[in-house]
This record gives C-alpha cells, structure tokens and sequence, in this order.
C-alpha cells in the first residue's frame, strides 16, 4: 500500500504529461512545463489534448470500475464488461442510435446504456441461479451476446450512409479520437457519479464474496445491492462506449493487479480501479497515437494486446488452485 | 424466544416443512437431528429468514419474513453448511465482515479460542475444510456478540468438517453462547448431541418426531424408525446414552 502511494501518483503524473505532450503538432512534454504557449499550441493544448485526455481517465476509470463491479456481483475475476457481453451489447445500443435514431450525442449515451443494462440482465438470468454463478454458463452466455450484437451491428452497418460507416469504425475498436469538450462533460455526468457512488457499496462487495445468502444473513439487502451494482456496471460500460466505443480488458486487467498488490478489500480497489483505469487507458492512448504516427490505431487493439494475456493468465492461476 | 405457528415451507412443488408449531428458548443450545433431507437445513434457514414460508416465524417477537435484514442481523447470526469465497480475503479480513460494531481486538482473542491463533493474516481461500469452517463460526460468533451477545446462533452442521477435539470445543462454544443467548444446532452425530445439548429435535419427512431432553429421546425404538436402520441405544451408569450403529 506503502509503495502504492508512491508510485500511483507518479505515475499518473507521468502518464497525464506524455498524453499532453504526444501528437501531431510538436507540443512537446517539456514545452507544456516551460509555459507561454502560442495562440495555436494552445488552441492544440485546449481543445485537443486536454479534452482527449480528460475523456481517457473517464472511460478508463468508468471501465475499470465496471469490471470491479461486475466480478463483484457475479463472484469471479474473470467477469469483465467487455468479454461477457456488455459491452458488445452497450455497443449495439449506441449503433442503433447511430443508425437508425440520427446518433445526437445524448442518445447514442441513452441507447449504450440501455444495451448494456439488458446485457447484464440477461447475464444475471442465464448464469445465476439461487445466488450463485456458473461461470462457465456466464462466459458461454457472454459468447452468446457479443455475436448476437455483432449480428446485428453488421446489419446495421449495411444500412449506414458514409457518414455514419465512418462512426461505426470507431465502436468496433475504440477510439479516444473524438474527443471534445462536450463529450468529456457528457462523460463526467454519466460516469462521474458511477465513479462517486461505487465506492459506497464496497462493505456489501465485501460480503458478497461470501456468497448472497452469508451477506444476507450479516444484515445486507442484497437484491438492493445487486440491483445498484447492475445500474451502476450499465451506466460505466454504457458511458464508456458511447464515448469511446468498444474497448476491452481494462476491466479484467485493472482490478487484477491491483488485487494482486492489495488485497480483494472493495474499499481500496474501487477508488484505486478508478485512477489506475483512467491512468492505463491513456497510456494505451500514447501508444496508439504514436506507435504508427502519423496514422492511429485503434485502441481496443492496444487494450487487447496486454488484457488477453492478462486473462489467460488467470485462468492458468486459478487452473493451479483448483 | 424463536416461536413457529403453522410454518411450512415448500421448495419445488414439494412441501419439506409441515405445518411446525415450536417455542425454543434462550439459555439453552437446541440440537436439531434426522436423516439426510428430512428438512433440518429448510428449518434452520426459513428460521434465519432466509427461505419464504407459510405460516409465522418470530425472533424475539420479530417477524423473519419482513424484518430488514439489518433488524435479523442483531437478533441471529447464521453459520451456514457451506460456505465458499469468491476472493482471497485474509481470515481476520472474512471474520470481521460478520462484526456489526466495530469489532474492537476481538478477532484474534476468537481465533484463538477456535484453535486458530494467528491465523488472522493468512489467506481464507487456502484453509483446510475444517479450518475454514472455524473461521466462518468465529465470523458467525463475532456478530452474535457485536449484536450484544443475547441473540440467537444458528449453526448448519457446524463439526461437519473437525476432528473430535474440535467438534467438543465447537458444542462447548455454543453452550458458552447459550448462557446469555439462544443456540440451535443441527447436528449428526448423536453422541455429541448427547454431550453438548439441552435439547433434541428430532426431524423426519418436515416433522418433528420427538423433542426432549437428549437421554429421554434417544431410545432404540426412535431411532431405529426414524433412520430406518437399527441403532441400538446404550446407558452408561449415569444413565447418558451412547450409540453404536450396527452394521
């Protein structure tokens, strides 16, 4: 933890000043700390780099928090939004909105949310029964749901106009590169208050690591909880792929390590998920603007490079503890 | 007081409790026995609120079904048959989670009385099953005390998984617990009943089948009906009963 309040700290100080100082123009890191910026560095600084950057930390943190929640509620680390369908189904909300629904920015928010709330209800009712979770029907489940979206998000990309094809392009992998100002606004009001609230419900989390029935008899109101859990996993994943389209493993990776480092406590793995999320997604960022400069790469590619290895390797843990 | 009218549970299209009336009372430890799936779990946890039922089910004139689960939370605590983590939580970290009120430097002082002293630290997914099963009863009795120490234990075959050393430590535990609260034990071994119990329920097909004192209950003629099996019943000098299953 020690160690932790060190290195945290510095290292989203170091990750907030590359993505700064990353980029076409040559606004460099150490020009941003020497200060006096022209009028077109600083138009640069404000309205690109700043918001990309601010719209990063959101959707990291609103999918790392989402990834604590949901292993949380279906009671295995391997439960991540993005693997077990919900955000292949938040992703379909927001191509919906896109396609058929004219794509205001509200909407597709709207539309992504519902998607990846019905996901997570489907998820519940498939793979829990009396408080438990099968794992194995929940990933089957997951399957299910993410070709189901793909489905339906590839008949819709037929019926898309150019415009909209070009939009499209960015749910499929994820992409920070629309960022503006009123994205980041419309992040902070959607994934601001997941990130506030989560938190809240780490002492019930807690409990239900000792299944539902355990936590009930200690005195939680469980379906309350579950029920906040899975508004609160729709409302991250949803705001996360709404702005920033379908962006994988941050939710698997994030809580992982920092597990690994602290200990299971909810109470330290919420608000540390949150930053650490945030911090990991813009420097997945970095890369994807600068690994292939000047062209972007998508960065649910880069997210994937690191999280299916991270993934699989928890499965070989938990294969050696079984 | 734990008092049932009419309480009958149905799980499946079949009824596994019929119609108990029951008073069991504080300051002494009520031993709950009968052959698998005779409904001694069902009972223990439609007691605990746990199960919806029929019928009325009170805790300290509490109705069950629609007290909050905080209000339950102070009146019981709840050992269940099994119970199994999700996360590696330390075991200090697993017991504390049953604490209402700050729990003070209890933990380890309950650790230790469970034969578990230092074991606070170590991670609760690694523990042997007996372990494991001590760890959840300190949890258990941790609640009863930070609910004041005068409510009920509830334990689903608490020695299920211990060694005879333990299983005694266990049922003195609970007598300990008794002397200001209630306990209520579901059990299977009939010695141990007899050495750790006030009280023996007797359960068969969602009946009781006989309650009273250990040494009045256990005969050969009841036993042998209600396990189907013949069980002889034998008498030391002091008159408590032991049981040899014959082949």
């Amino acid at each position: 933890m020690t160690a932790l309040r060190v290195t945290l700290p510095l290292m989203m100080a170091g990750v907030v000043l590359a993505a700064l100082g990353t980029g076409a123009t040559g606004l460099s890191p150490l020009r941003l700390l020497q200060g006096g910026l022209s009028l077109q560095e600083s138009v640069v600084f404000w309205d690109i780099r700043l918001p990309r950057l601010l719209l990063g930390l959101l959707v990291g943190a609103g999918l790392a928090v989402s990834g604590v929640l949901m292993q949380a509620l279906f009671r295995n680390p391997l439960a991540d939004p993005g693997v077990v369908g919900v955000g292949p189904g938040a992703a379909l909300g927001a191509v919906l909105a896109i396609v058929l629904g004219g794509g205001g920015p509200v909407l597709v928010m709207l539309a992504a949310f519902g998607g990846g709330w019905v996901a997570v209800m489907v998820l519940t009712r498939v793979a829990q029964s009396a408080g438990r979770t099968d794992i194995s029907l929940l990933l089957l489940a997951g399957i299910a749901l993410s070709a189901l979206a793909g489905a339906v998000t590839g008949i819709l990309v037929t019926l898309a106009d150019d415009t909209q094809l070009r939009d499209l392009s960015y749910w499929s992998m994820g992409s920070l590169a629309g960022a503006t100002r009123d994205k980041v606004a419309l992040g902070a009001l959607v994934i601001g208050p997941v990130l506030l609230l989560a938190p809240r419900l780490a002492r019930g989390l807690n409990a239900l690591a000792l299944g539902e029935v355990a936590a009930f008899h200690m005195g939680l109101r469980v379906e309350r909880l579950k029920r906040h859990a899975i508004l609160l996993t729709a409302l991250g994943t949803g705001g996360a792929v709404a702005l920033a389209g379908g962006i994988g493993f941050i939710g698997i990776v994030v809580p992982h390590v920092l597990r690994q480092a602290l200990g299971p406590d909810h109470r330290a793995i919420l608000p540390l998920s949150a930053l650490m999320g945030g911090a990991l997604l813009v420097l997945a960022d970095v890369f994807a603007r600068s690994l292939t400069a000047p062209a972007e790469l998508p960065i649910g590619i880069l997210t994937a490079l690191i999280g299916a290895p991270v993934f699989l390797h928890i499965l070989l843990k938990r294969r050696g503890v079984a | 007081m734990i008092t049932t009218q009419g309480l009958t549970v149905m799980r499946a299209k079949r009824t596994i409790l019929h119609d108990l009336t029951l008073t069991l009372r504080q300051g002494e430890v009520t031993g709950l026995i009968g052959p698998n799936g005779s409904g001694k779990s069902t009972l223990l946890a439609a007691l605990s609120g746990a199960l919806p039922y029929r019928g009325s089910v009170q805790i300290a004139g509490h109705e069950v079904a629609t007290a909050s689960p905080a209000t339950l939370a102070g009146l019981r605590a709840v050992m269940a048959q099994q119970t199994t983590l999700s996360l590696p939580f330390s075991v200090a970290e697993v017991v504390a989670m049953g604490a209402l009120t700050a729990p003070g430097a209890r933990i380890p002082a309950l650790l230790a009385e469970l034969g578990l002293a230092g074991f606070g630290p170590r991670d609760a997914m690694a523990l042997s099953g007996g372990e494991a099963q001590r760890m959840q009863l300190a949890r258990a009795l941790l609640q009863a005390e930070t609910a004041g120490g005068t409510g009920w234990l509830m334990l689903d075959e608490p020695v299920s998984s211990l060694d005879l050393a333990h299983q005694i430590a266990v049922i003195d535990r609970a007598r300990a617990h008794a002397a200001r609260g209630g306990a209520l034990v579901v059990l299977h071994d009939l010695n141990l009943a007899v050495r750790g119990v006030d009280r023996l329920l007797v359960l068969q097909e969602g009946r009781i089948v006989a309650d009273g004192a250990p040494s009045q209950v256990l005969t050969d003629t009841l036993l042998t009906r209600v396990y189907d099996c013949a069980i002889p019943v034998n008498r030391v000098p002091e008159n408590a009963p032991f049981v040899l299953v014959q082949a």
